[in-house]
């Protein structure tokens, strides 16, 4: 049944040139290539190290930055 | 970095002196090198004497010894175990503190000038941590690694190609599959650093600074915060050298430990988090069907485990293949051979599972699930992969002018196949865990991952992803789609997490999961497909559309105190949408 899907036909070919062509938006991280831009933020978070905020005074760190302002 | 040359004049003229002073320390402690360590925790050097701080770096002189099965054995001449081991860490504590203090950018001076000294190699550092790989103890041989991954990353720039050619050449000089560890791990470890890392249970308080007597220089340079280029050299010197590592997998599986690491780095070098360039990783993603097989064979539980890492990295669905319209062919044809694995070749009952409570005649605990659990992700991700690609294959013909009949047969044959793989996944589940027969596949998908989140969301996108993207059309199976149901995943979902808005506001906030896209795609399948939403969640609609307004309105707050960290409007307007049409449907 995949028989279909891994022969590169001159359809697949022309069908990898035009969505090439669509891919406007490339990761800076990586590289890859995406349509929608929102598509492209979504990748590029998981590229970034998770970010904690933390408190000036005690040193303890939260995920979110509403739970370290009501910390203080 | 800053620069000097101030050291190495000075120990040119300074090496009578010191061997006498040597031979002492020898005889007796190691205060030198402990001294230097106190110093390095106080992150100064300052007040350190030249000469004592210099002292080690000379004293190093390598010799090897050949033992009985031919293995080479190196040691610092003249140096005992606790010495090599305190000057290995010495350095190794060095680079670090110098890449944390460059990163805040505040370097003590005479800190940055060791470092300067030790990446010009004046003390050929670099030959001496190598050959310390054949150390017969191995205690020895780790910290040198550690110091030699801290002292690349620290030189960064600056790293002489010729330095890493040495390193993967020791990966394949020998026989000896400790330096082959030792080398691989190395490369790992300098992949997998993040830059500005700082542990979220690491307070910073003031013990973490240079004091105020120290000549303290600030340091400005960008480059000192990225670690991408020299990840690129250690990726670069390793593809030269990669055919000939994966050619001794089979010798390095009588070494489980090596074969680990191997697998580890492979894993490290695709994973997104690496953040390198596909261009660069294209070369790491040749002979995964060669491994691939192996999982038929009767390869170690923890081999498995490792292989199963690798390639559910390769499918980095929830990350990136989901996002794309047009997939790479590499996580393509891994996809289709692990489907045509379960489907023909019964992969999964060579899963070397050890009996949980659910197996026949019982068990203990829950057996290998972390196992299960690699294994249930790696076949959701093939079958999502195969469905979007044929998928986006199918939209590309029909715009070429093929007919919609042809697509329409294309995916009634991939769902028949795709049909089949969840048949098995289910069945090898229910035999191994003790889920009561008529568990649809995306409840139990819930349950399996509920210690996971990651993997859970990830398994609950490509449930979500197969459904609408396989049984939207008219004659698809009505046993799939139960199978499959995005309103009976989520409302397990919600009753794992107790129905609380705020575990789903920090899933949204956090990058560990991908949920905000499947908090996006499931909006928009609940918004197409509202009248199956609600019938399928049949009692507990209101339970879930009160989760949905709480939502909404934690994050309407948060967005009002421009305190979301991203652009959230896309679920904010969907979330709306489905309230609206909730309201609607009570009204």
């Amino acid at each position: 049944m995949f028989a279909i899907m891994q022969v590169e036909t001159e359809d697949r070919r022309e069908f990898r040139r035009k969505m090439r062509a669509k891919c406007e938006f490339v990761c800076k991280y990586c590289q890859r290539r995406f349509t929608k831009p929102y598509n492209l933020m979504i990748h590029e978070r998981s590229h970034k190290d998770d970010v904690t905020f933390t408190c000036e005074v005690c040193g303890k760190t939260f995920k979110r930055q509403d739970n370290l302002k009501q910390h203080r | 970095m800053v620069r000097s040359k101030r050291i190495a004049a000075q120990v040119a003229g300074m090496e009578e002196p010191i061997k006498k002073r040597l031979k002492r320390d020898e005889e007796g402690t190691n205060e030198d090198l402990e001294t230097l360590q106190r110093s390095l925790l106080d992150q100064c050097l300052c007040l350190m004497p030249e000469s004592v701080l210099i002292k080690p770096f000379q004293g190093i002189k390598v010799l090897r010894q050949e033992d009985t099965r031919g293995y080479s054995t190196s040691y610092i001449a003249d140096w005992n175990r606790d010495r090599t081991l305190l000057f290995v860490s010495s350095v190794q504590l060095l680079c670090e503190v110098a890449i944390k203090q460059n990163a805040r950018g505040l370097v003590c001076s005479r800190i940055g000038d060791v470092c300067d000294a030790l990446v010009r190699n004046e003390h050929g550092l670099v030959d001496h941590l190598i050959e310390l790989s054949g150390h017969s103890d191995r205690f020895v041989c780790f910290s040198a690694g550690r110091a030699l991954s801290a002292f690349f990353l620290a030189s960064r720039a600056h790293v002489d190609p010729r330095w890493l050619d040495r390193l993967t050449d020791n990966a394949l000089s020998t026989n000896n599959p400790q330096k082959m560890s030792f080398s691989l791990e190395v490369i790992k470890r300098v992949v997998e650093w993040k830059d500005c890392e700082e542990h979220p249970l690491e307070e910073r308080s003031g013990d973490d600074r240079p004091p105020a007597s120290c000549h303290v220089l600030s340091v400005s340079d960008p480059d000192s915060l990225d670690s991408s280029q020299i990840k690129c050299l250690c990726i670069k010197a390793l593809e030269a050298k990669w055919p000939s590592v994966v050619s001794r997998f089979d010798r390095l599986l009588q070494n489980e430990s090596t074969a680990v690491t191997f697998l580890g780095l492979w894993e490290a070098i695709i994973s997104v988090k690496a953040n390198l360039s596909v261009v660069d990783t294209k070369p790491f993603y040749a002979y995964l069907d060669r491994f691939v097989m192996l999982l038929h064979s009767r390869v170690s539980p923890i081999i498995w485990k490792h292989l199963l890492d690798l390639f559910n990295e390769v499918l980095c669905y929830g990350s990136t293949l989901a996002l794309q319209d047009l997939l790479a062919e590499e996580p393509c044809s891994l996809a289709h051979l692990v489907v045509r694995s379960v489907k023909d070749s019964r992969l999964l009952d060579a899963l070397p599972y050890r009996g949980g409570s659910g197996s026949f005649g019982g068990g203990y605990g829950d057996g290998d699930r972390p196992l299960l659990q690699k294994v249930v992700l790696l076949v959701l991700k093939s079958v999502a992969v195969t469905v979007k690609e044929t998928r986006c294959e199918s939209s590309s013909d029909s715009s070429l002018g093929s007919e919609n009949e042809d697509e329409d047969e294309d995916m009634a044959v991939i769902e028949r196949s795709i049909h089949e793989v969840l048949r098995q996944l289910d069945n090898c589940v229910k035999t191994l865990l003790p889920f009561h027969p008529e568990t649809p596949v995306a409840q139990w998908v819930v349950q399996l991952f509920a210690d996971q989140d990651d993997a859970l969301v990830e398994g609950m996108v490509c449930c979500l992803d197969v459904s609408v993207g396989l049984l939207q059309r008219p004659n698809s199976s009505a046993e799939l789609r139960r199978a499959l149901s995005p309103a009976l995943s989520f409302a397990q979902f919600l009753r794992t997490v107790s129905h609380d808005p705020d575990v789903l506001l920090d899933l949204l906030v956090s990058n560990e999961t991908c949920f905000l896209l499947y908090l996006l795609r499931l909006l928009k399948y609940v918004r197409r497909n509202w009248i199956e939403f609600v019938s399928s969640c049949s009692g507990e609609l209101d339970d879930i559309m009160s989760v949905f307004i709480r939502l909404r309105l934690a994050i309407d707050r948060l967005v009002a105190r421009a305190l979301f960290p991203y652009n959230i409007n896309p679920v904010l307007r969907l979330l709306e949408k489905c309230e609206q049409m909730y309201e609607g449907n009570a009204g």
